[in-house]
């Protein structure tokens, strides 16, 4: 192949293979899949930090009012149990079973106060004002009792309690009996403030919950009592109000979808809980002090997963998931890019392949013609300089006067040259004429061409000492272009007739013919001089004249032979034998 | 010591006019024929003297002349003296022959009195060439 062949041909590889290596998916394409996957991601975190936040800020919000509104009733309840208060001082600090009965119902807390228990009015007696107290009390109710026991000197009974019915229990129920009842009323003797107890369990209370008492103390006359001492010296007693913890909240606090549950307790002591076993690891939780009338209340409040439902919103899940869904699509478009960029080389690959072999086809035409052009010019030269200095040198010996032997060899050497001159040139028309020949097909009789090219090759020298054994059936038929076949049945009878061996006692050619399926197969194998082994492979060039000393022809017969055999659309083989030369021609039937 | 002469060429009538106008000038010169460069390569190698000038054609059947040429630098058979003697007018054909340090010169056929005259004396001492007259 020309050199520039090559070049063309590399270079149209390179450009295949960095289009096909285009067409895979490659850094630029991945980098742009990465960078998607970083946006997505992106957004998903500020939008889940957006969420969790405004989520916080909620819980945070919610907190707060629940501990608000806790405080804020427990305000309510102190204001109730100081219009309490107000309502013995204004009775000269007396009341009674009645009076504090009426004023009670009056007051409607049941329904003004949900979650308080009760209000009611606890007196402190000193022991020896005991039995005085008793026998005032039982003039109205007879089985009044204080209870129970206890080694304390004071006492401090519930005297009055409304609405009545549920508090029953709690009637004549001394403070005193218990540290934590008895501590808190203590306390508030001794500020002259409201006070609540720590944690205890009411008596009245039959699920046995925790509670607490409220505590407001009220002292003799309406003087100021600015002194513990004084404070002491001039207590009367308190106000109360006893509550059950659940329903303080229930009275305070709505349920409903809060999605925040709260757990309340005082000094470690659970007051109230809404901790359930099952609840997972709360999303937010929050812990607060809150100081209540001589208490610290600590309120633990978190979330449940129906706040998360209500207040964590799903976008930074769609936008994960819309991420993912946009990163999908490019993945696919890359994909479907490249199968497309694939496909487009690939077929530009087939185009350009097909004008390859046109091209090479083209150059392999362009070196035969240029082989031939110089062949045959120095060819056509050679006999004809030869003839010239021949008859030169004729010439002088003539004008010399001499005559020697050496005129008539010269003079059949110029006419041996013109023969081969003339030769050539009729081989030369021969592969024009096969070249061009627009030939029809024709129903072709092996046999009779065969017979009739050996007739013809009876004319060459020494075709009497060859033994042709011609082996074809008589039916033996082709259909194919006449002329074509007759020229190679020609050229290789000739071949077999002027290259057989001289040395050998029986030269033979043997002709036979063989069907295989489709194809026919003629074969002519002789014990001849045969192909030096290096030049095989040009056998069926050119001008390629083979053997020095018997170099009959022009080179051309073999190249005209395989011409034919191309034009009818076969194909032949050579093959060195043991004795000489196998040619084998395949041609369709 | 006669002057020889190596023709190398299958045409035979290019070796016949070769060697009649050589015999022209040296009657006594020795002269060898080959048909093709393989013809010519087993003869140098068998012959004991060497032809003092070969004269060489490139279109040959079997070992053409440049073949003979690589095989013979190869080998270092003739190291002078070789006159390419060739029907080829082709630039390429007589600037691959300079190539080789054993062509002295490339004479383009047809071969006539006058070339061969002249290359025979300057290739050959004069004496050489007395000695192979008359």
């Amino acid at each position: 192949m020309h050199s520039t062949d090559i070049d063309i041909t590399n270079e149209l590889k390179n450009e295949a293979s960095k289009i096909r290596a285009g067409a895979r998916l490659h850094w630029s394409h991945w980098f742009a899949i990465f960078c998607s996957a970083c946006i997505t991601i992106y957004a998903y975190s500020v939008t889940k930090q957006q969420d969790d936040r405004r989520a916080l800020k909620i819980f945070a919000e919610q907190s707060e009012n629940i501990v608000h509104l806790v405080a804020e009733r427990m305000e309510k309840y102190e204001m109730a149990l100081y219009s309490a208060k107000s309502a013995i001082k204004a009775n000269n600090d007396q009341t009674d079973y009645e009076h504090w009965k009426r004023y009670s119902n009056d007051f409607h807390i049941d329904n003004r106060y949900p979650g308080i228990n009760g209000i009611g009015v606890i007196y402190n007696i000193q022991e020896s004002a005991l039995s005085d107290y008793l026998k005032n009390q039982r003039i109205t109710r007879p089985e009044y009792n204080i209870h129970p026991p206890h080694q304390e000197k004071e006492y401090w009974p519930i005297t009055y309690i409304e609405p009545e019915e549920i508090n029953l229990k709690a009637i004549g129920l001394d403070m005193a009996h218990e540290a934590n009842r008895h501590d808190a009323v203590k306390k508030a003797r001794d500020t002259g403030k409201p006070q609540v107890t720590a944690p205890i369990i009411l008596v009245q209370d039959n699920e046995k919950t925790p509670g607490f008492l409220f505590y407001v103390p009220f002292y003799k006359g309406s003087i100021s009592h600015d002194t513990v001492e004084k404070r002491r010296a001039n207590i009367l007693g308190a106000v109360y109000a006893p509550f059950i913890f659940k329903n303080l909240i229930a009275g305070t606090l709505s349920k409903d979808s809060r999605g925040i549950k709260i757990i309340i307790s005082d000094d470690n002591s659970i007051l109230y809980s809404e901790a359930l076993a099952t609840e997972s690891e709360p999303t937010y939780n929050t812990k607060k002090d809150v100081n209540v009338y001589g208490r610290t209340w600590t309120f633990e409040i978190f979330s449940d997963h129906t706040f998360d439902e209500l207040y964590k919103s799903k976008k930074p899940i769609y936008v994960l998931l819309i991420g993912a869904l946009v990163e999908a699509l490019i993945i696919t478009v890359f994909i479907l890019l490249a199968r497309a960029n694939k496909k487009a080389v690939n077929f530009a690959m087939r185009l350009s392949e097909g004008y390859k072999e046109k091209a090479i086809s083209l150059q392999i035409a362009n070196d035969e013609l240029e082989e031939f052009a110089y062949r045959t010019s120095h060819d056509l030269r050679a006999p004809v300089i030869s003839s010239r200095q021949l008859i030169q040198m004729v010439m002088q010996m003539v004008d010399k006067s001499l005559v020697p032997q050496k005129v008539p060899t010269s003079l059949n050497m110029v006419d041996g040259a013109l023969e081969k001159l003339e030769s050539l040139i009729d081989e030369i028309l021969n592969l024009t004429k096969i070249t061009n020949l627009q030939e029809d097909h024709v129903t072709l009789d092996i046999k009779d061409i065969v017979l009739q090219s050996i007739d013809s090759a009876s004319v060459i020298e020494g075709f009497e000492n060859l033994d042709i054994v011609v082996d074809i059936p008589d039916n033996a038929k082709i259909v194919n272009q006449a002329l074509c076949f007759k020229t190679v049945t020609d050229n290789l009878l000739s071949n077999a007739v002027k290259y057989q061996d001289k040395t050998t006692k029986s030269p033979f050619l043997h002709i036979s013919y063989e069907e295989i399926g489709s194809n026919c197969k003629l074969m002519f194998e002789d014990n001849g001089i045969g192909v030096p082994e290096q030049q095989k492979d040009k056998l069926f060039n050119m001008f390629m004249r083979l053997h020095p000393r018997t170099s009959f022809g022009s080179g051309l017969g073999l190249y005209i032979v395989k011409k034919s055999i191309l034009k009818m659309g076969g194909k032949i083989e050579y093959k060195a034998t043991d004795e000489g030369s196998l040619f084998t021609i395949v041609l369709k039937r | 010591m006669p002057i020889c002469i190596l023709i190398i060429d299958d045409c035979n009538i290019s070796r016949f006019v070769a060697k009649s106008l050589i015999s022209s000038i040296c009657p006594n010169a020795k002269i060898l024929e080959a048909y093709d460069g393989q013809e010519a390569i087993d003869l140098l190698t068998s012959e004991d003297d060497l032809p003092h000038i070969t004269l060489l054609d490139l279109n040959m059947p079997g070992m053409d002349g440049f073949s003979f040429l690589e095989v013979n630098q190869k080998a270092a058979i003739l190291e002078k003296n070789i006159v390419v003697l060739s029907s080829s007018k082709r630039p390429d054909d007589i600037q691959k022959c300079k190539e080789f340090n054993s062509v002295v010169d490339y004479i383009t056929k047809p071969l006539d009195q006058q070339s061969i005259t002249t290359m025979i004396n300057s290739l050959l001492p004069q004496k050489m060439i007395a000695q192979s007259g008359e």
